[in-house]
C-alpha cells in the first residue's frame, strides 16, 4: 500500500485483472465501510486490482488505516461476498461513425466485423464506475469472449457521449464528452447519465451504472436505433433492468 | 435576490464551493475551488462557510453590475479589480451600491481569483450537496457551465455565516498575496517500478511549467519527461510504455501520459485513470499549483508522506488563526467548533 500525498491511500490487492481480483476489490471495500476507520473514510475508488481510499485527515493516524486495511485483507480471503448485481441491456450500434474502430479491433483478434460485434454482445461485469460521471468499466464474465485492444497513443481530446470503448480487454461505457483513449467500436443507443433527468431511470440519481451490475450491449441496426432515440427524446423510453444478486463463496461464483 | 449582473464574464469563470465527496462512487470527482485556500480567505473575510458559493474566476476575470447593495470581497490571484474605476485591495470586504461596476482584468500575479459577496454566497445548483461547478459532467453552479454575459446571481441566505469577519490583519501576507509557488512538493506513487531512482533523481533536477492547454481537470507540464524504466507487461495493461491497470485517481495525482506528456490531476479529474504515476502532490500544493500561470516556472520536489501531514497542520493552523484571530493556542471547546475542524479533510484537498 502507498500513500498518495497526505489525503489518499492506495491499496494494490491482486496482480492480475479477473472476476476474483475484482469481486475481491468490492470485498475490501465493503469490509472497510464496516471497520474501525469507517468515519475515517471520505470515500473509495473501486479499480481492477486495487482500491483507492481518500481519508479524512485527523480522523485516525495513519498507522491506524493501515492496520485495518491489513487486517481486512487478512480477514477477506476466502471468506464468503454476496451483492446486488443487476441485468442491462443497452441497445448498441456497432462500426459506424459512432464506433469508426470495429474494423481495425476485428482484424486484430482475427475475426470478421460480424463475430466482433457477437463476442461484444456477450455479458459485460461493471467492476468500475468512473473516471467521468457514471461511466462503467467492465469486463467480460466469460474470459474466453473477450477481445483485446491497444489504447491510443496519444488520448484524444474529445470522446462523443455514449461511446463503447475497447483498451486492453475492458470495455468503456462513455457518458460525457471526454478525453479518451479507447478504440471506439460501438455507440449506445441511450444515455447512462442524465444530469438534468427526463426518463425516470435517473430520478433518484443522475448515474445508471453501478457497481457489481451485468450489462448486455445488444447490437442493433440503424433503424432500430433511431427508434430508440426518438423514445428517449419525448422521455418515454424504459430500460430493461432485471434484479440479480452474485454470491461468491468457497472460490465459486453464483449468479441469480 | 438578485444582487450581481454579469456584464462580461471573463475567460472561464465558474461558481465554486468546497466541493463534493458523495459523487465519488459514481465517478463524479469532488471538484470545488482549485485553490482551496484562497476560496477558504475569502469565505472568513466575509463571515462565510466553506459550501458559500464564490465567482471563480481563470487568468482574466469579468465585469459585474451590483443591483442592489452587497459587500464583495477578492482573493487569490490579483486580477487588479476596480469598482466604477477605483482600483480596491484584495483580502478586504468592499461595499458596492446599485449600479456600481466592478471590473477585474489578466491576472498581474496567480491565475485563480475569487470574488465571493457576503451573506451567504451565491444561488447555485448542488448536486451531492456542493454547488461547485462541474463543467465536463454538466452540473452543479449555473446549470453546469460558464458564467455568461446577462447572467444574474442571487444571494444565497439559506446558507450557514460565522456572522463576524475575519480582520485583514489577521491575515498572514503570505497568504493573501498570490505568490506563485517555485516548488511542488510531491510523495512517490503506487507505480515507483516504473521511474527508479534514475527516473526521481531527473524529476527533481528538471524546471518545469504550466502549459496553457491546462484547466481544472489536468495542469499539463511542460518539461523533460523523467526516463521510463521498460516493465514488464500484461494482456492487462496495454503496451504503452507507462500504461497501468486501470484504478482510482487522486487530485494532486503527477500522471505520465503515454510515456511522455505530464499532467497533474486537478479537482475536476476522472475519478480513475490508466496511466502510472510517479506522484502524488501533497493537499496544500494542489491549491498552490493553480496558482502558476503558463510560462511560470517550477521544481517537483519530493516529500515524505509524514512531511506532508505536517505541512498540512501547519496552514490549518494558518485558516484557524485567520478565523480567530492572532494568539495562542487555545483548547478547542466543542461547542464552538470552527467550520475548519467541522470540515478538515477541505483543507487543499
Amino acid at each position: 500500500m502507498t500513500w498518495c500525498g497526505e489525503g489518499y491511500l492506495s491499496v494494490q490487492l491482486y496482480d492480475q485483472v479477473d472476476i476474483w481480483s475484482v469481486t475481491g476489490v468490492l470485498r475490501l471495500q465493503r469490509q472497510l465501510s464496516q471497520s474501525d476507520i469507517a468515519s475515517a473514510i471520505v470515500a473509495t475508488v473501486p479499480g481492477w486490482t486495487t482500491l483507492l481510499l481518500w481519508l479524512e485527515p485527523g480522523m485516525a493516524g495513519p498507522g491506524a488505516v493501515e492496520t485495518a486495511v491489513r487486517q481486512a485483507v487478512a480477514d477477506g480471503s476466502g471468506g464468503h461476498l454476496e451483492f446486488e448485481s443487476r441485468v442491462l441491456t443497452l441497445p448498441t450500434i456497432y462500426g459506424g461513425p459512432g464506433g469508426p474502430d470495429l474494423d481495425f479491433v476485428a482484424e486484430l483478434n482475427g475475426l470478421s466485423a460480424e463475430q466482433a460485434v457477437q463476442r461484444m454482445e456477450a455479458p459485460q461485469f461493471a467492476g468500475m464506475v468512473s473516471f467521468s460521471p457514471g461511466m462503467a468499466n467492465c469486463m467480460w464474465l466469460d474470459a474466453q469472449q473477450a477481445l483485446s485492444a491497444p489504447k491510443y497513443e496519444s488520448p484524444r481530446t474529445t470522446t462523443p457521449p455514449g461511446t463503447v470503448g475497447l483498451g486492453g480487454s475492458s470495455i468503456s461505457l462513455y457518458s460525457v464528452a471526454t478525453p479518451g483513449g479507447f478504440q471506439m467500436v460501438g455507440r449506445m443507443a441511450v444515455p447512462i447519465y442524465q444530469p438534468r433527468p427526463t426518463l425516470t431511470a435517473f430520478a433518484d440519481s443522475p448515474t445508471l451504472l453501478r457497481p457489481g451490475d451485468r450489462i448486455v450491449l445488444r447490437a442493433t441496426g440503424p433503424d432500430e436505433f433511431a427508434a430508440i432515440r426518438a423514445e428517449v427524446e419525448r422521455g418515454s423510453y424504459r430500460y430493461r433492468i432485471e434484479p440479480g444478486r452474485c454470491r461468491v463463496a468457497d472460490g465459486e461464483l453464483a449468479w441469480t | 435576490m438578485d444582487v450581481i449582473r454579469v456584464l462580461a464574464p471573463g475567460l472561464a469563470s465558474t461558481l465554486q464551493d468546497q466541493g463534493r465527496r458523495a459523487g465519488l462512487e459514481s465517478g463524479i470527482p469532488p471538484g470545488g475551488a482549485a485553490d482551496y485556500l484562497a476560496f477558504r480567505l475569502n469565505g472568513l473575510i466575509l463571515g462565510n462557510s466553506p459550501d458559500c458559493a464564490v465567482i471563480e474566476q481563470v487568468l482574466k476575470g469579468g465585469r459585474y453590475e451590483a443591483v442592489r447593495p452587497v459587500t464583495v470581497a477578492m482573493t487569490g490571484a490579483d486580477m487588479s479589480a476596480t469598482v466604477n474605476g477605483q482600483e480596491i485591495p484584495l483580502a478586504t470586504p468592499v461595499e458596492l451600491h446599485p449600479g456600481d461596476v466592478l471590473d477585474t482584468r489578466v491576472a498581474r500575479s496567480g491565475c485563480f481569483g475569487y470574488m465571493g459577496i457576503a451573506g451567504g454566497g451565491f444561488v447555485a445548483e448542488r448536486v451531492f450537496g456542493s454547488a461547485s461547478t462541474y463543467l465536463d459532467g454538466q452540473l452543479g453552479g449555473l446549470a453546469g457551465r460558464t458564467l455568461r454575459a446577462g447572467d444574474t446571481l442571487a444571494l444565497d441566505t439559506d446558507r450557514s455565516q460565522s456572522g463576524r469577519s475575519a480582520r485583514r490583519s489577521a491575515v498572514p501576507e503570505h497568504a493573501y498575496l498570490c505568490v506563485p509557488p517555485t516548488q511542488l512538493r510531491f510523495t512517490r506513487g503506487p507505480q515507483q517500478d516504473y521511474f527508479g531512482s534514475a527516473g526521481y533523481a531527473a524529476f527533481g533536477r528538471q524546471q518545469y511549467r504550466v502549459s496553457p492547454r491546462s484547466n481544472r481537470v489536468g495542469y499539463r507540464i511542460v518539461g523533460p519527461c523523467p526516463p521510463i524504466w521498460p516493465v514488464p507487461r500484461t494482456r492487462d495493461t496495454g503496451n504503452g510504455p507507462t500504461d497501468i491497470v486501470e484504478e482510482g485517481n487522486p487530485i494532486g495525482g503527477i500522471q505520465i501520459a503515454g510515456g511522455r506528456e505530464i499532467i497533474c490531476l486537478g479537482r475536476d479529474c476522472g475519478t480513475s485513470g490508466a496511466y502510472a504515476k510517479i506522484g502524488c502532490l501533497i493537499g496544500v500544493d494542489v491549491s498552490r499549483l493553480a496558482q502558476l500561470a503558463p510560462g511560470d516556472r517550477f521544481h517537483f520536489t519530493e516529500v515524505t508522506a509524514e512531511q506532508a501531514r505536517r505541512i498540512r497542520a501547519e496552514y490549518q493552523a494558518i485558516l484557524a488563526g485567520v478565523e480567530h484571530g492572532p494568539g495562542p493556542a487555545v483548547p478547542p471547546d466543542p461547542s464552538r467548533q470552527t467550520a475548519e475542524e467541522r470540515a478538515p479533510e477541505r483543507l487543499g484537498q
